[in-house]
């Protein structure tokens, strides 16, 4: 059935992709590559160019510089083989309203030739997966958002895909759909199935990724897992203190010598070391006595104010 | 570094892929089929409220080499009245909400059914619609008396052929459309005055010398006087000629429509 | 300072903003068909007949003029009055001020009668410019439009207030606007229907603005004139009344 697809080999191949409209710089000439069973990210602020490079993997963008393999397969000339095999979850659900949640489900199996015998048990099988049982015969706008989102996740698996690209999938949705989102996705992949995301959530990055990329204004600034990514460019722990005006300005010089690496925030001092508690006991013992303190772990948003200089949600 | 991209290869539209969207209005419609079923009555209270009840004091109105009682003049223009208004309905503003508002059209081209198959799908639909409403419509003519000859046996190709032609003009509109607020435009400024201005109501013999070059240029004019030749057994050259206009039309049309809506949803 | 006028305000707001196209169009629409219609038309009518004395341009005219006044009195009581409730929930930030249910509907019923005046009296000035009417009394066809309008537009409203989407308004319109707008003696007079279709005419409202506007504008005002207006005044209170009540339930269950 495949043509020419490698049976190892990378499943995506990018180098120097790039996207220009008119006069933006959406993505600058990136590389990187996405294995086959992975769940690969894509980190970044609202910007970066995620969607674009998204939009591009999934044939609906052509794009402008650079060379694109997806699954064997160049987006310029084979987009159709490309997306029966892919399955999208973008950013807005863009569900039909004039059908109801299995017609929706029904319908999409129609586009992509799904054989109608199979495609009554499969959508039976997604409505399950998704956990919409008591809302399948009913329309789709009364639904919430976190079911409105369950949907389209099922919707996109419909073909079956060998390749699920989402798109800011929990953006929007409570905490509860959160999770229960990035639960069918765990499942999705122990299924075999090749997950690439695309978020600005620091927790669904280190929740769901093996392996990511950290974009920032068109280009790649980091790659690897999230946990090479903190040891990489964080120390383990963070110090995250609140002081008043002038003791800010009184300690700046103290403190800049304390740690390895001291982030100055509009409201917090973010002070990077091995151990958090040694250098807050150092603190408080030299007499300063912050408003609050607070020691955590270094998370990938710390490793992305590291690399950039600013945080990931503006 | 900088390889250049190779051109995009945009896959033909195939009839295969296009059906689909035919089943996909199939079952949106299922959902409203009252507006299905009275969408059938407009021009028949027109026909009835105009064609009768003015037709009552309105003199016979001579047509190729016979007279016409008004309704019989009126009947075929309603019909090619009601043709257009289905494919702009069908053609324009449900693909105009799909596209704009309801993203429909985002998720479908995520699958292999491209941008061009949506364009030919919807034209098809829109003629599959109009033809319906075409055969009752025609039905209620031929029970009402007016139909006077057997060459109105070839009106139902005629309102196909008008239906794609009006179908596909008005995807162009779809495509070239951004804001709602532009629809009322669209509506009072080019719907309108088609249909006024179409030798439905009134034959174009009755305009200015100036003003029937103008109204003979329009599509509703060709689909009425094709429509009204064939019902009133007139048919001549003239009638090659509006089949000719209309054929073209709709060749040219929907050769502009799909490349203008690839246009739209691909940036 | 009465309430109900900051709905006034509200809308002339937002109307001023896009009053140039809307004006130029709703208008425009109006005069292009009874140009097109009336004139073709009429020179099309028989020989030496006449409608009560007048010429077919006349009497159609004249009938247009009540029949737009309706379409747009029932237009301005569906879209709009759902938008606000359904989709923007305009009223439900109206209702934390002030505003009471019943300010809001006679505000919006206000706003109905100014639209329907900036409808009606260009439409009129530009019939009296094409020499339709012969007295200097057709002026009064215009508050009778306007009565007409709102008559039609209140019963709608209460409707209205009553459907969670715009889906009734297919059949309302191709249902009973547009049969009423063929039938109802705009484009020929109701004698030349049978007798249960005269009497069908009797019972709607547009029948009686047409009768009334062509009383003062062609014809003499007899008699038959009061049982006209009355008809389209209770029309208005009952819409009116039970309209207040159907809001009320909607917006405050």
């Amino acid at each position: 059935m495949s043509k020419t697809e490698p049976s190892s080999g990378p499943l995506i191949s990018a180098r120097g992709l790039s996207k220009t409209f008119e006069s933006l710089v959406a993505v600058d000439g990136i590389d990187f590559d996405v294995q086959r069973g992975e769940v690969f990210g894509f980190l970044g602020p609202n910007g970066a160019g995620k969607t674009s490079t998204m939009r591009m993997i999934g044939c609906t963008s052509p794009r402008t510089g650079g060379s694109l393999q997806v699954m064997g397969m160049d987006p310029a000339t084979e987009s159709a083989e490309i997306k029966a095999r892919l399955g999208v979850v973008p950013q807005t659900d863009n569900l039909d309203i004039e059908l109801t949640v299995r017609e929706n489900l029904e319908m999409y199996a129609r586009y992509f030739d799904v054989p109608k015998d199979i495609a009554k048990q499969r959508v039976d099988e997604l409505i399950d997966f998704v956990q919409l049982g008591d809302k399948a015969v009913g329309k789709v706008e009364p639904l919430s958002g976190g079911m409105k989102r369950r949907l389209t996740i099922a919707r996109a698996l419909v073909n079956q895909p060998d390749l699920l690209l989402l798109d800011e999938p929990t953006t929007g949705l409570d905490p509860q759909a959160r999770h229960l989102v990035w639960d069918r996705l765990y499942r999705l992949k122990q299924r075999g199935v090749t997950l690439v995301v695309t978020t600005h959530y620091m927790d669904e990055a280190e929740q769901l990724c093996d392996r990511l990329v950290v974009m920032d204004k068109a280009k790649i600034v980091a790659e690897g897992s999230p946990r090479e990514l903190i040891s990489r460019y964080s120390t383990r722990e963070v110090l995250e203190l609140r002081l008043s005006d002038e003791v800010r300005e009184r300690s700046r010089h103290f403190l800049d010598g304390l740690a390895e690496r001291v982030e100055w925030l509009p409201d917090r001092v973010l002070l990077y070391a091995g151990s958090g508690e040694t250098v807050l006991t150092k603190i408080t013992d030299s007499g300063i006595h912050p408003d609050s303190a607070l020691v955590r772990r270094a998370t990938l948003e710390d490793v992305f104010l590291t690399l950039t200089g600013r945080s990931l949600v503006e | 570094m900088s390889v250049q991209a190779p051109a995009a290869v945009h896959p033909a539209p195939s009839l295969h892929r296009a059906l689909k969207l035919v089943h996909h209005n199939f079952l949106a419609y299922q959902h409203h089929w009252i507006a299905f079923v009275t969408g059938f009555f407009e021009p028949l209270f027109y026909l009835v409220g105009v064609g009768f009840g003015v037709g009552q004091f309105i003199e016979t109105i001579s047509y190729g080499d016979m007279r016409l009682e008004y309704a019989s003049f009126l009947a075929p223009g309603l019909l090619a009245a009601a043709t257009l208004n289905g494919a702009l309905y069908d053609g324009f503003f449900s693909p105009f909400f799909r596209l704009n508002w309801e993203k429909t059209y985002d998720g479908i081209i995520a699958t292999p059914v491209s941008i061009s198959d949506i364009a030919v799908g919807e034209v098809l639909w829109a003629l599959i619609r109009g033809t319906i409403y075409g055969f009752g419509f025609l039905i209620v003519m031929l029970v009402l008396g007016l139909v006077h000859s057997a060459w109105a046996l070839l009106a139902l190709p005629a309102v196909m052929l008008s239906g794609g032609a009006l179908s596909a003009g008005a995807m162009i509109l779809t495509s070239i459309t951004k804001q709602l607020s532009s629809l009322e435009k669209v509506m009072t400024l080019v719907v309108f005055p088609l249909f006024l201005f179409s030798g439905t109501f009134f034959p174009v013999s009755l305009y200015p010398e100036y003003l029937r070059p103008v109204v003979q240029a329009t599509p509703l004019y060709h689909s009425a006087s094709l429509l009204r030749d064939l019902t009133s057994g007139q048919v001549g050259l003239p009638t090659i000629g509006h089949v000719a206009y209309l054929g073209a039309m709709f060749v040219i049309a929907a050769t502009i429509a799909i490349r203008l809506m690839r246009r739209r949803l691909i940036s | 300072m009465s309430s109900p006028t900051n709905i006034v305000t509200r809308n002339l707001l937002v109307f001023w903003r896009g009053w140039r196209s809307s004006f130029f169009l709703s208008v425009l629409g109006p005069v292009m068909f009874l140009s097109a219609m009336g004139l073709g038309l009429g020179s099309l009518v028989q020989e030496g007949r006449t409608f009560d004395g007048a010429d077919y341009l006349q009497f159609f005219a004249t009938g247009i003029l009540a029949a737009s006044a309706m379409q747009s009195g029932v237009f301005s009581a569906t879209y709009p009055i759902m938008g606000r409730i359904v989709w923007q929930k305009t009223y439900e930030a109206l209702l934390a001020t002030p505003l009471s249910v019943r300010d809001i509907f006679i505000g919006e019923m206000m706003s109905i009668a100014v639209s329907l005046s900036l409808l009606v009296v260009p439409f009129f000035g530009v019939m009296a410019a094409f020499g339709i009417f012969d007295s200097p009394r057709a002026v009064l066809a215009v508050p009778i439009v306007i009565l007409m309008g709102l008559a039609c537009a209140a019963p709608v409203f209460a409707y209205t207030a009553t459907l969670e989407s715009d889906e009734a308004y297919t059949w309302l319109w191709r249902l009973v606007v547009t049969p009423l707008f063929l039938l109802s003696g705009t484009f020929f007079p109701i004698e030349e229907l049978p007798a249960w279709g005269r009497a069908f005419a009797h019972a709607t409202p547009l029948f009686h603005g047409v009768e009334l506007v062509r009383q003062v504008t062609l014809y003499d005002v007899e008699a038959s004139a009061v049982w006209h207006i009355a008809y389209l005044v209770a029309l208005l209170a009952v819409g009116v009344v039970i309209g207040i009540r159907k809001l009320d339930a909607r917006l405050l269950p």
